[in-house]
């Protein structure tokens, strides 16, 4: 199904560590039953090397929040483009793209940027350790907050002393995340939270209200920054911020992936009580400044609150959810659904080694509709009513398949 | 990300624990398969240069081997034939001596580890005395054992002394799977670990087993910590198919890229990709405790004192 993908994927690991390495590693989904390569991409659809196409509800892990080459957002970045870039300084839109997230951002009194999540997870991590001078760090046992030693899902090149000052809690788990407060009182600098569970190879879970309530209360008591890691869902949840759509109340948050609509950047966000700290914390990259991620970053947040995004999005996500089950219980296929509908994840019940979920994706894909089979997926602006039901259709030979 | 250094003695008493809980159990798993290894186990080499002679012994022999501070026993059989029996694991299971058996007594891990090393070390009898002139067929078995798992050289083909690939893949495999079972019951870590690992069971495949004629999986069950070979006792949640011998022998060398072979499909992962790779962790993790890598010189600058120069042959630190 894929020659001219095994045939570049040959060429590539002779000379490219595991051949693609990260979280596009084939390793990842099902090597063999599903695509390497992307050859090119429009609106909710791509077509990979060998020719396929595919409805996408991955939207490239997440940044395609208004589909392959919006034709709005790539203006704004040609524009910016034809007047230069990596200048010896920022240009205008680095301010103005942070006047617009203090803005649009209930808490937030400053913005800094950078090119990756990672990038400001851990610079995050940094500024809560000036802030208030200590080391601890505490975050959920499976989140994922970027490939820093400190957090990093690998294994590779690590030493205990990465992990020396970073203790993890049970998502949900209010009592335990009480208990980590209470046996490092006076030495944790930050709670890491991401604004809802979403590791892989897991079903996703939102943050039960007590859950948040028990985070706000003790960050608050213990002098604690509480950082959003809100790199995968901004803006898809909530045009202000995921921390509104569950109540919590952090200090710093971390935006990415959606932010420019697949143009390299990140933003964190803080409060003006922390300024001076996250002054002190150095932060700088070789393109940080490039000014056309940030022209397209200012086009998404204009157009997602013109045609209001994230209801958009939850409307769709509830159509393929709802009606992603209703194929499952059609064919007497028991699924699971799990986290919000714009984030959705969707797997065969009682299939703990996710084989079946597998069987599922390989065959989803022959039909030309691309899930991730252990990892949630998104949905896109670009995705509309007639597409949604189009994958649905597909997926209903799948399930007949299947079942 | 090893977990930290254990101090020397409980080091000492793990490793032993892994030679009684995985290394010398696969003599069972392999006599099948290898007639110098049967031929050892019934007493038919002479010993030194493994060369069959006549039979000196047509009696089992049972052998039950025990080491103070380490609460891991090993039973083996060693029948007439030289077919061989491995029983139980830990004090309180069928690996308890019975009247009749060889008992051997290690005063400590290290003097078990030095007999392991085919060094001088002391063992005390503490029973069945009548059978000790039967030991040398223990050496023999644990000498051809050791041919087995030895990796084959450039000349393994041509030499009857290396185990032929296949078997020396299997019985390396054996011996890890049943070593990290040992390591998820004994490491003061390995709670956490097994938190994250899971209760599934995980198989592992390579055709070049069948071509052999042995059996087609082996696999671990990691709710029991036991481990199998052939049908695995319940669906696995990981199932991992080495396409050929060359992958495997890569994969146990510790020099496989292994994204590039999953993408390339020399190995397969069907199902939880995490908990085969944080068992692969455990995998390396005994791979290490058996085979320690050789101390590395510590360089001497041309300039440092000649009293402060460490010997040459000094050991750094070991990295884990």
């Amino acid at each position: 199904m894929f020659p001219k993908s095994a045939a570049l994927f040959a060429r590539a690991r002779r000379v490219i560590p595991g051949g693609i390495y990260g979280h596009t590693t084939p390793a990842a989904t099902v090597p063999g039953a599903l695509p390497f390569y992307a050859e090119s991409g429009a609106g909710c659809r791509y077509r990979d090397l060998d020719g396929h196409d595919y409805i996408d509800f991955m939207c490239g892990y997440g940044p395609l929040l208004l589909g392959h080459r919006h034709p709005e957002v790539e203006a704004a970045a040609d524009a910016e483009r034809a007047r230069g870039m990596s200048f010896n300084h920022p240009t205008e839109r680095m301010v103005e793209l942070a006047e617009a997230l203090v803005a649009r951002i209930d808490f937030a009194d400053w913005a800094v940027f950078a090119k990756n999540g990672s990038d400001l997870t851990t610079w995050a991590v940094q500024v809560a350790r000036e802030v208030t001078g200590r080391r601890k760090i505490l975050k959920a046992l499976g989140a994922y907050h970027g490939t820093h030693a400190w957090c990093s899902p690998g294994h590779g090149g690590l030493i205990a002393e990465d992990r020396a000052h970073v203790h993890e809690f049970a998502w949900n788990d209010a009592a335990g995340l009480e208990a980590l407060f209470y046996r490092h009182a006076g030495d944790v600098a930050a709670l890491v939270v991401t604004p809802f569970h979403h590791p892989a190879y897991a079903d996703s879970a939102l943050p039960e209200p007590a859950f948040v309530a028990a985070a706000n209360r003790l960050c608050a008591a213990h002098g604690v920054l509480l950082v959003l890691d809100d790199v995968r869902c901004f803006p898809r949840l909530h045009l202000g911020g995921s921390h509104r759509l569950y109540g919590w109340t952090p200090d710093l948050a971390v935006y990415c992936k959606a932010l420019g609509n697949g143009h390299p950047l990140a933003a964190c966000v803080g409060r003006a009580a922390h300024q001076v700290a996250a002054s002190r914390v150095f932060l700088t990259g070789s393109y940080w400044g490039d000014p056309v991620p940030m022209a397209a970053a200012l086009k998404v947040l204009e157009i997602s609150a013109r045609d209001d995004v994230p209801a958009a999005l939850a409307r769709a996500g509830r159509r393929f959810v709802d009606g992603f089950l209703a194929l499952g219980e059609k064919h007497r296929i028991p699924l699971r659904a799990s986290g919000p509908p714009a984030m959705p994840y969707v797997r065969l019940a009682d299939d703990p080694g996710f084989q079946r979920t597998q069987d599922l994706c390989a065959a989803a894909a022959r039909e030309g509709v691309y899930l991730h089979p252990h990892h949630n997926w998104f949905l896109g602006a670009a995705h509309t009513e007639a597409e949604i039901d189009e994958a649905l259709a597909r997926l209903d030979r799948v399930l007949a398949g299947l079942g | 990300m090893s977990p930290a250094p254990l101090p020397p003695v409980a080091h000492a008493r793990l490793v032993a624990a892994l030679h009684l809980e995985a290394v010398l159990p696969v003599l069972a798993r392999l006599a099948p398969h290898d007639d110098a290894l049967r031929a050892a186990a019934a007493g038919l080499y002479t010993g030194a240069g493994e060369a069959p002679s006549t039979r000196k012994n047509a009696r089992a022999l049972v052998l039950t081997l025990a080491v103070r501070g380490v609460d891991a026993r090993c039973r083996l059989a060693f029948s007439a034939t030289g077919e061989v029996g491995c029983a139980g694991l830990g004090p309180d299971s069928a690996a308890a001596p019975r009247p009749g058996d060889l008992r051997l007594w290690f005063p400590s891990a290290g003097q078990f580890l030095r007999a392991v090393a085919n060094r001088p070390a002391l063992a005390l009898p503490l029973g069945g005395w009548a059978a000790m002139p039967q030991v040398p067929r223990f050496a023999a078995a644990g000498r051809r054992l050791d041919a087995l798992l030895r990796p084959p050289g450039p000349a393994a083909s041509a030499s009857p002394v290396v185990a032929p690939p296949a078997l020396f893949a299997f019985g390396n495999l054996a011996v890890g799977l049943a070593g990290a079972a040992a390591w998820l019951r004994r490491h003061p870590a390995a709670p956490a670990w097994r938190s994250r690992l899971g209760d599934g069971v995980v198989t592992f495949a390579c055709p070049a087993f069948d071509r052999a004629g042995l059996p087609s999986l082996l696999w671990i069950d990691l709710a029991r910590l036991a481990t199998g070979a052939g049908a695995p006792p319940r669906p696995p949640v990981a199932e991992l198919t080495f396409a050929d011998l060359d992958t495997l022998l890569a994969e146990l060398a510790h020099r496989l890229d292994a994204l590039a072979a999953l993408g390339g499909g020399e190995l397969r992962i069907r199902g939880h990709l995490l908990v085969a790779e944080r068992l692969g962790l455990v995998l390396a993790e005994v791979s290490r405790l058996l085979n320690p890598a050789a101390p590395v010189p510590v360089p001497v600058p041309a300039h440092a004192p000649a009293r402060a120069r460490p010997a040459p042959t000094a050991p750094r630190a070991h990295v884990s």
